[in-house]
């Protein structure tokens, strides 16, 4: 599984808890050694801090408007936990000669929170990079919620948190009662400020949140974001069980999602970029949403068989019909790939959304049908499978229900990329069709010419047709999933968030034929909705 | 079934490479329009029907290039509809096999790089398509 960030800032929280639930006088070594450990932790809470967008300070200066109140509470916990990183900087730069004891408990738990805070801030920057201007760029779906307001507030109250627990137990260590006498008074003195300073970053959140606390969801999602990093490939082996099946389908589904954005930003020069991996895009979304169009129906069978509410009844059915509807819309482009094409490419194996394709329409296809090692070929075509073997239990169905929703969701991203490609190929005339004339019973098929407009129309208004049903799709997916708290929740949540994410086809960049309804200023709002 | 006959014929009696690539180029429209039809009347074939159909265009993209394909116009009669549809799957399966076997041969015997790259792929496809639509054991 993909680490999370909750996978770090727990532990983190439960070392801070250790450390501050030591109320035994430290000796001098031991003192020094936590005040170290202090400090690092201060300086990656900053850096944390430094990551969230706001001006910094002398931004914050200049500027005559007032700050967004969420702005304004980063910059001042930012520079309240800098003053306390700084005071403690200046008080280990006193402490030259003196012997640190790093094997206090109290230090190592500080040490071991500090090691969780920071990778966990590394996780967070995975989905991030450098832009040529030195700006910070996406670099995936979920970018957009690590920035966005209500994940910020989290963040910044797990930070809270953190600063005001460490605080009061921070200023014991300057105290002369708890701390030994060979602590020099200048090294306390600076630990009391850094607490102080603490104290006040903690208190600058606290009073923040008073009137609009962090929501439970946004806590939620903080915690689940995921490392910006591909899972490992799962082949399919024949054997696999619909519990195997669905995690797998989660998995091909989540490097098809990767997969796509990797394939986005070099769009223009991939040789994979032509008809023919378009066709087999949407050959693979017209198989698996069929599938899932009598996935879906097994589990409404099955939820009724379990007496569930009938809320979660009336979500599956609908969402089942609305696969109905979307399996036909993909079907129709790719009727229009039979026609159009890009030209004859000779392209070096397959390219990598199309062998991961191959292992969801496998996987997708095994768990709507009864044969274990079902293909698409006719020898093997089967029955469809039972509702009961499909789903013994609630927990199954929300396990399918989890695998069918992140290949919907990831079906949904490659339509609107394609379609965003077959719009540049047309822009930059690389679409071709071959003319047709009728005479008596034969269609005689002449070479190919370039695409007229009226084609391209039609192939980028099936392309919106598609996209809109299988966001359609989606959306029932993301209430369902949320409503049987499957693990595939967040995905509702990404949806809810306006996307940014930098591609291969940047608006306004490749002048596409502005020259019908289905032109794509008129499929942006789509995109939106999808989080293209 | 009777225009798959006929292309079937027109395939094991092709004389020279161009008459070969357009029988196959025709012998693969065919086999597309034929599975099209037919994409949707069985749940448990529309993946196999749907494939084929794709499969079919590859094979037809690859005649394509061919350097000894006719520079004229090639024709294309749509097939009759009314069969059903274990018929078609056979008679498809077997239009499959017999290209890759005609396609397979003659990219052994053809000259132009060209032409043998055309007829490697296209007899792929044959075969896909064969074993997309061979009935199970």
């Amino acid at each position: 599984m993909t680490a999370t960030f909750g996978d770090f800032l727990r532990p983190a929280s439960e070392h801070i808890a250790a450390a501050v639930s030591i109320r035994d006088e430290l000796p001098a070594g031991a003192t020094f050694g936590t005040i170290r450990q202090f400090g690092r932790l201060l300086i990656t809470l900053v850096h944390y801090l430094d990551d969230l967008p706001g001006p910094d300070e002398f931004e914050a200066a200049m500027t005559a408007e007032p700050l967004h109140p969420q702005a304004q509470t980063v910059l001042d916990t930012r520079i309240a936990l800098r003053r306390g990183a700084q005071s403690l900087r200046y008080a280990m730069n006193t402490l030259t000669d003196t012997v640190i004891d790093d094997s206090h408990p109290a230090v190592q738990h500080l040490s071991t929170a500090v090691g969780f805070l920071a990778a966990g801030r590394d996780l967070l920057e995975t989905h991030f990079a450098t832009g040529s201007g030195g700006t910070r760029e996406s670099r995936s779906y979920w970018a957009p919620v690590i920035a966005s307001r209500p994940v910020t507030a989290a963040l910044l109250g797990e930070i809270a948190g953190y600063a005001l627990r460490l605080a009061p137990w921070t200023a014991r260590l300057s105290v002369p009662e708890t701390a030994a006498g060979d602590v020099p008074a200048a090294t306390g003195l600076a630990a009391l400020t850094a607490s102080h300073c603490t104290w006040v970053a903690g208190a600058a959140v606290q009073a923040a949140h008073r009137g609009h606390p962090p929501s439970p969801d946004a806590r939620r999602l903080l915690y689940a974001i995921p490392a910006n990093f591909p899972p490992p490939r799962l082949a399919p082996s024949g054997s696999e069980q619909v519990s195997d099946l669905s995690r797998g389908t989660i998995v091909t589904a989540e490097r098809l999602r990767h997969a796509v954005l990797a394939f986005a930003r070099r769009a223009p020069w991939s040789p994979t970029a032509t008809s023919a991996s378009w066709r087999k895009d949407v050959l693979a979304s017209a198989i698996i949403v069929h599938a899932s169009e009598l996935i879906m129906r097994g589990l409404t069978e099955r939820a009724k068989q379990l007496t569930l509410g009938p809320a979660i009844c009336a979500q599956l059915h609908s969402a089942a019909d609305a696969s109905s509807q979307a399996w036909p819309k993909f079907r129709a482009i790719a009727h229009h790939w039979d026609i159009a094409s890009t030209g004859i490419h000779q392209v070096a194996g397959p390219a990598l959304v199309t062998v991961e394709f191959e292992d969801l329409v496998l996987r997708i296809g095994r768990l709507a049908f009864r044969y274990q090692q079902w293909t698409p070929a006719r020898a093997q075509a089967s029955h469809i499978r039972n509702p009961a073997d499909l789903a013994p239990t609630l927990g199954d169905i929300t396990s399918v229900v989890a695998a069918v929703h992140t290949a919907a969701d990831a079906i949904t991203h490659i339509a609107a990329w394609d379609r965003e490609a077959v719009r540049a190929a047309a822009a930059d005339h690389r679409l071709y069709a071959p003319a047709f004339t009728r005479t008596n019973a034969a269609v005689v098929r002449r070479r190919y010419r370039p695409a007229s407009p009226s084609r391209v129309d039609e192939i980028l208004a099936c392309y919106d047709d598609a996209i809109a049903t299988c966001t359609l799709v989606t959306g029932k997916l993301d209430d369902l999933a949320t409503a049987l708290d499957a693990p595939t929740w967040p995905l509702a949540a990404l949806r809810a968030q306006p996307q940014r994410v930098p591609g291969a086809f940047p608006p306004g960049g490749t002048s596409a034929p502005q020259r019908s309804a289905n032109s794509p200023a008129r499929h942006r709002g789509v995109r939106a909705q999808v989080g293209a | 079934m009777h225009d798959v006959e006929a292309l079937m014929a027109r395939l094991r009696g092709a004389r020279s490479l161009p008459e070969l690539l357009e029988a196959s180029f025709d012998a693969f429209e065919v086999i597309r329009i034929l599975a099209r039809s037919s994409e949707d009347i069985v749940p448990s074939l529309y993946a196999a029907f749907m494939t084929a159909a794709d499969a079919a265009v590859d094979g037809r993209q690859a005649i394509t290039i061919a350097p000894s394909l006719s520079q004229v116009s090639l024709v294309t009669t749509p097939p009759a509809a009314g069969a059903d549809i274990d018929t078609i799957a056979v008679a498809l399966a077997a239009l499959g096999e017999l290209l890759d076997e005609c396609l397979a041969r003659a990219a052994d015997r053809a000259l132009i790089p060209g032409d043998r790259a055309a007829c490697q792929e296209a007899a792929k496809a044959g075969r896909r398509i064969h074993q997309l639509m061979a009935r199970g054991q």
